[in-house]
């Protein structure tokens, strides 16, 4: 019988695609964080969260459609969308390497709006970034 | 014999039923987005353990709120299970006036965190929520109609259930929305449209909620989250699940056969439709497009 696996390879790829890109990676001091990032970590930071990740059985095989957002924060608009522009640099169009599954499609979908923040110690914080969706493949039997 | 029919005409009767699917698939998505939306956590029942389909209704002194009559919270959270008397760890509360019970939440009907009144009748209950009833027949398990009635004073405390968040919106009112705590977010969650430009047509699922008092709307957090939140997005998940949906509104549409808003022929035009739509270089995806189609017809 076939293992059948989760999204969770999925955001195991996407950490791992992040940080196998230099730029990027050297871009992001203060890391990658799932879903919120710890009050006191250094800017720019990069914060990724699946939205909705539904699947679709077919005749042999498992499609899972998966939305995940990659946000930038930063301390200043520029830096913010620099690295906004590493990621998608490092993400549209990637051949994800999914455990158990084939990646048949990585890409940007949509800008995330957002305008500037104050986090915990008063400063502004810019947040840019953009969903993606990844499709992904599994066989099923 | 049925009048020819002009280009124009079968272009506006393909715009027509576009709008009108997409206008379904735009409800579809409010709708789904509604039970996706978050909700305030005020309570501390279930905290820290699994939520499972339990929920705790609690008839509160008059006093609270100043309403009128008894006043029941339904909390759709985790009770812990074990006993239904017990509504966490070490702390039993006798059934009475004030009594808790529990159901499951099949048994009861009704949004949570709802601040609505009941009054019980010699008809049943009265007020609350429109779909608030009990369906179940009273008995051991659950609170029955009998045990609603008007407090007369006693020591129960709200407070121990609530959070210090919700002791907090539950006194200052700054939460409530039509006698509920929380539920704005929810109830601003609406489609509009269709909206055309030239041959392009859109419809709108939007999402605004402000508290008292200030102009940020935190939709926006909760959907996309915010350096203090993490997200809990609820329009885009909806809207990624109804695709199939829009699909099959925007077929349903298009065969029906409903004449254009201009049509000045006196019969309605039927229509085949031929759906073709491929991505290239991408095997898998042609094949359960294909599959969907299949399913469609």
């Amino acid at each position: 019988m076939v293992t059948m696996t989760t999204s969770a390879p999925i955001k195991r790829a996407i950490v791992r695609n992040a940080r196998a890109n230099a730029p990027l990676k050297a871009a992001l001091v203060g890391g990658i964080h799932e879903g919120f990032a710890p009050a006191k970590t250094a800017y720019p930071f990069m914060v990724y969260d699946i939205v909705a990740a539904p699947y679709a059985n077919l005749w042999g095989s498992r499609v899972i459609v998966t939305l995940v957002d990659l946000v930038v924060f930063a301390e200043k608009g520029v830096d913010a969308s620099n690295v906004d522009q590493l990621v998608l640099n490092a993400f549209d169009g990637a051949q994800l390497t999914v455990d158990g599954q084939t990646t048949l499609i990585c890409r940007r979908v949509a800008d995330i709006p957002g305008g500037p923040d104050t986090d915990s110690e008063g400063k502004r914080i810019y947040q840019i970034g953009g969903s993606y969706e990844i499709w992904t493949d599994q066989p099923s039997e | 014999m049925a009048d020819a029919v002009s280009a124009d005409y079968i272009t506006q009767y393909l715009l027509d039923a576009a709008g009108r699917g997409l206008m379904h698939a735009a409800e579809h998505v409010a709708a789904l987005a509604r039970t996706k939306a978050p909700v305030r956590r005020i309570f501390a029942v279930g905290r820290g353990e699994g939520r499972r389909s339990h929920s705790v209704d609690v008839v509160l002194p008059s006093k609270f709120n100043k309403r009128q009559g008894p006043v029941t919270i339904s909390i759709a959270e985790s009770t812990g299970g074990g006993s239904p008397w017990k509504v966490r760890a070490g702390r039993e509360i006798v059934s009475g006036d004030y009594g808790i019970g529990v159901a499951s939440s099949k048994m009861i009907r009704g949004r949570v965190n709802s601040l609505a009144p009941v009054v019980n009748s010699p008809i049943g209950l009265i007020g609350g929520e429109a779909l608030r009833a009990w369906s179940g027949k009273p008995g051991s398990g659950f609170l029955s109609v009998t045990k609603i009635r008007k407090p007369t004073g006693g020591s129960f405390a709200l407070s121990s259930l609530l959070t210090s968040r919700g002791r907090y919106e539950v006194s200052s009112g700054r939460a409530v929305h039509e006698g509920l705590v929380g539920g704005k977010l929810r109830a601003s969650i609406h489609a509009s449209g269709p909206i055309e430009e030239g041959y392009r047509i859109s419809a709108l699922v939007s999402a605004e909620a402000h508290d008292k008092g200030r102009t940020h709307n935190y939709a926006r957090d909760q959907e996309f989250g915010s350096r203090h939140n993490r997200k809990h997005p609820f329009l885009r998940p909806a809207l990624l699940e109804s695709k199939d949906y829009l699909f099959k509104a925007l077929k349903r549409e298009m065969e029906s056969g409903q004449r254009p808003r201009n049509d000045s022929h006196g019969e309605s035009v039927p229509v085949l439709l031929h759906l073709n739509v491929r991505v290239r270089g991408v095997e898998a995806v042609n094949a359960e497009i294909d599959r969907m189609l299949e399913g469609l017809g």
